[in-house]
């Protein structure tokens, strides 16, 4: 069995020994995530409340109540039960998974690609699984059932992550220009591909896919939640097994190998699960860009870089975030249901700039985010 | 091996002590052979950029890897580090080929500092050292952890830094910080490439005895050094790597001959004796602006002449053709005890015939 060099033996007097194992600021990450947590449930009960069919908080209790089987049937509520189970539910818990995937995959590219700037609405990516989604209801594809959607976006995801990978890396590292660079150019082609399906599309695939663009939950079904869960959980799970090594990851691809990180397996899983995160979000709620970017850059200057609480933390701002500009697309106009990718957007195109021109401000041109 | 020594200065000085002459090297040679190159040739586009290295560091011994810039020198210690596969020959780690083995595995036999410390994200130094540990996890030695931390940071000098970010620490700091995460990995063999050169002059000859503390506990220790004072200092032994190809091997006084060291190079260098400890004391020539540029305003001669030599641009053909222009040569006399460049190699006759 390999060894270790065997340490010096010093007197303690001589040189007293620092502390210098990682202080995990467990405080810190714990207020974080119960603040982040209640905003949430917060939001979601505002969300569940708000609308055309206004109710009120003990209407909501009463039917989640009555829904569980702790209470007697209320036939007065029938309407409003139709509302929050068919129309509300639905749609802020499909709201709260995407905005957690998307923040997840956020954090994710972030780590493997070494670079704050790395999302994928960003480098493409979300461009890239709109196309395979697209082509499905084009082409009328339905080998999959309910989960053909979501499985042709995530097959085009994996092929698009690859590619801006690729594409993107030079020496193990990625420059910010060409991080940017990629995005441009990979969201151009599938843009164009894009449009050549609509083009093809008969009006209501149509109509499907202008919604995708602009990033909306509207017409959100318990099957969408459904067929969206899987997807989220395998790529929580990958994340989670990937957290340390992202970690490594910052020292650079060779140093990280040095000490003994297998970066190529852990590059794959990472690709497989960004591809599979952003794939279940924009199956159902289309290009929604910025809350990869935002989420996790927010809660690493919150709590620091290191993925373990960062991956967790994402997961649950990206659904608060989510869950929030949901709220804001239902009820800003009233009786009009505005894209939500607008608002993620409002917030994201002025940090995404801000955070460019940090970045290139650095001196190091942005190679490996310093 | 020795373990017990108070601290790694008194480790370190405890070493020098012995180490006069070839004495250390000859002990060394008799200790297991910690890290081995056979043969070893790496090639990019048909181009070689090392050819047919062979080398062996014995533990408890530091060698260090000089030689101009493009020599070879970071290639050869990305080979016997396995981030890259050799074209032919191989890299033996304590006996097992490099090769075929498990990272996590290379990650408990060796430690690699690279010439690049840049860290992505904002860790705090600690937890940068921390990651140094990463391949003891798991394992009986993890228990080890605080104290191997705790050890490397007051050795790489970062105790005051633990708690700052990484990336904001300047390139010295951040270097050192590097440093402190690879002597946390507690390898029995270090790989340093250039760990010298962001650094003071107070850190950079700590981080040689850092080194030496090192390879007296039985640590087999190869550093890429372009100071060849700091490795005339502290190395048992010198491969000085000209070409891809080793042009010389052995202890200080070997490897560092002025017509050596001249001739590989391409520029007049002197040796003399250090007035402390009398190992080697290598000192370059100092060259007048109008050695390197044929503009008149420099020279203050019009039409001087074109074959002005243009150090480091060709070896040793091009030394005996180092010519200064009249009048902007200094005499290289003056200095006592100086062992003149002779043979081949630049001499103050030639200057003086001007």
């Amino acid at each position: 069995m390999t060894t270790p060099l065997p340490r010096v033996v010093r007197a303690p007097a001589v040189r007293p020994a620092p502390s210098v194992l990682p202080r995990l600021a467990r405080r810190r990450i714990a207020l974080t995530a119960l603040v982040t947590a209640l905003a949430l449930v917060a939001v979601l009960v505002l969300s569940a409340a708000v609308g055309q069919f206004p109710l009120s908080p003990e209407q909501i209790l009463a039917s989640l109540l009555r829904r569980a089987g702790l209470a007697s049937a209320d036939p007065s509520q029938a309407f409003a039960d139709g509302a929050l189970w068919n129309v509300r539910l639905p749609r802020l818990v499909l709201g709260a998974l995407v905005g957690a995937a998307l923040g997840v995959a956020g954090a994710l590219m972030q780590g493997v690609f070494g670079n704050p700037l790395a999302e994928p609405g960003v480098v493409g990516v979300s461009s890239g699984c709109a196309v395979g989604a697209a082509a499905a209801i084009v082409l009328h594809v339905d080998v999959l059932g309910s989960l053909t959607v979501p499985a042709a976006a995530f097959v085009a995801g994996i092929a698009v992550t690859a590619l801006v990978y690729a594409l993107s890396r030079a020496r193990g590292r990625t420059r910010v220009l060409t991080l940017v660079l990629t995005g441009i150019a990979v969201t151009a082609v599938a843009n164009a591909a894009i449009a050549f399906l609509v083009f093809l599309a008969d009006a209501a695939s149509r109509d499907q896919i202008v919604f995708w663009q602009l990033g909306s939950l509207n017409g959100a079904t318990w099957t969408a939640v459904g067929t969206v869960l899987p997807f989220l959980v395998a790529g929580l799970v990958g994340a989670f097994a990937s957290a340390r090594g992202l970690d490594l990851l910052a020292l650079g691809e060779t140093a990280a190998r040095h000490v003994g990180l297998r970066v190529e397996g852990l590059r794959v899983v990472v690709i497989l699960c960004v591809a599979l995160l952003t794939a279940a979000a924009v199956a159902y709620a289309g290009v929604i860009a910025f809350v990869g970017l935002i989420v996790p850059h927010l809660f690493r200057l919150l709590v620091g870089p290191a993925h373990r609480a960062l991956v967790p933390l994402s997961a649950v701002g990206g659904a608060l975030l989510v869950s929030a500009s949901d709220v804001a697309a239902r009820t800003v106009v009233p009786f009009a249901d505005l894209p939500i990718g607008m608002f993620t957007a409002l917030v994201g195109g002025p940090v995404f700039f801000v955070l460019v021109r940090r970045t290139l401000a650095g001196g190091s041109g942005g190679s490996g985010g310093r | 091996m020795s373990v017990g020594q108070p601290t790694t200065h008194e480790a370190a000085s405890t070493a020098a002590g012995t180490r006069g002459g070839g004495v250390a090297s000859r002990a060394a040679a008799a200790a297991p052979v910690a890290l081995a190159a056979e043969d070893v040739s790496y090639a990019v586009d048909g181009k070689p950029i090392v050819h047919g290295v062979s080398l062996h560091v014995h533990e408890g011994e530091v060698l260090a890897l000089l030689g101009p810039n493009g020599a070879g020198k970071s290639t050869l210690l990305a080979l016997l580090a396995g981030d890259l596969v050799p074209g032919s020959g191989r890299v033996l780690l304590g006996g097992v080929p490099v090769s075929g083995m498990a990272a996590r595995e290379l990650a408990r036999r060796r430690a690699v500092l690279p010439q690049s410390t840049a860290v992505a994200f904002s860790f705090p130094v600690r937890d940068v050292i921390a990651m140094g540990r990463t391949p003891w996890r798991g394992t009986p030695f993890a228990e080890d952890d605080p104290a191997a931390a705790a050890e490397a940071a007051s050795d790489a000098d970062v105790v005051p830094l633990l708690d700052r970010d990484v990336t904001t620490l300047s390139g010295g700091e951040q270097s050192r910080a590097a440093l402190a995460r690879v002597l946390a990995q507690s390898t029995r063999v270090l790989l340093l490439d250039e760990p010298t050169a962001a650094l003071d002059i107070a850190h950079q000859e700590r981080v040689l005895a850092i080194a030496r503390a090192r390879a007296v506990l039985g640590a087999a220790v190869v550093v890429v050094l372009h100071d060849l004072n700091l490795a005339a200092g502290y190395a048992d032994r010198l491969v000085l790597l000209d070409g891809g190809v080793v042009a010389a091997a052995g202890a200080a006084h070997d490897v560092l001959r002025p017509e050596l060291l001249s001739a590989v190079y391409g520029h007049p260098i002197d040796v003399v004796p250090h007035p402390h400890d009398a190992r080697p004391l290598v000192l370059p020539r100092r060259l007048d602006a109008a050695d390197v540029t044929n503009d008149t305003r420099v020279t203050g001669v019009a039409g001087a002449d074109d074959d002005t030599g243009v150090p480091g641009s060709g070896g040793a053909a091009r030394v005996t053709g180092v010519t200064r222009a009249p009048g902007g040569g200094r005499p290289p006399d003056g200095v006592t005890g100086v062992t003149s460049v002779t043979g081949g190699g630049w001499t103050p006759d030639a200057h003086a015939s001007l």
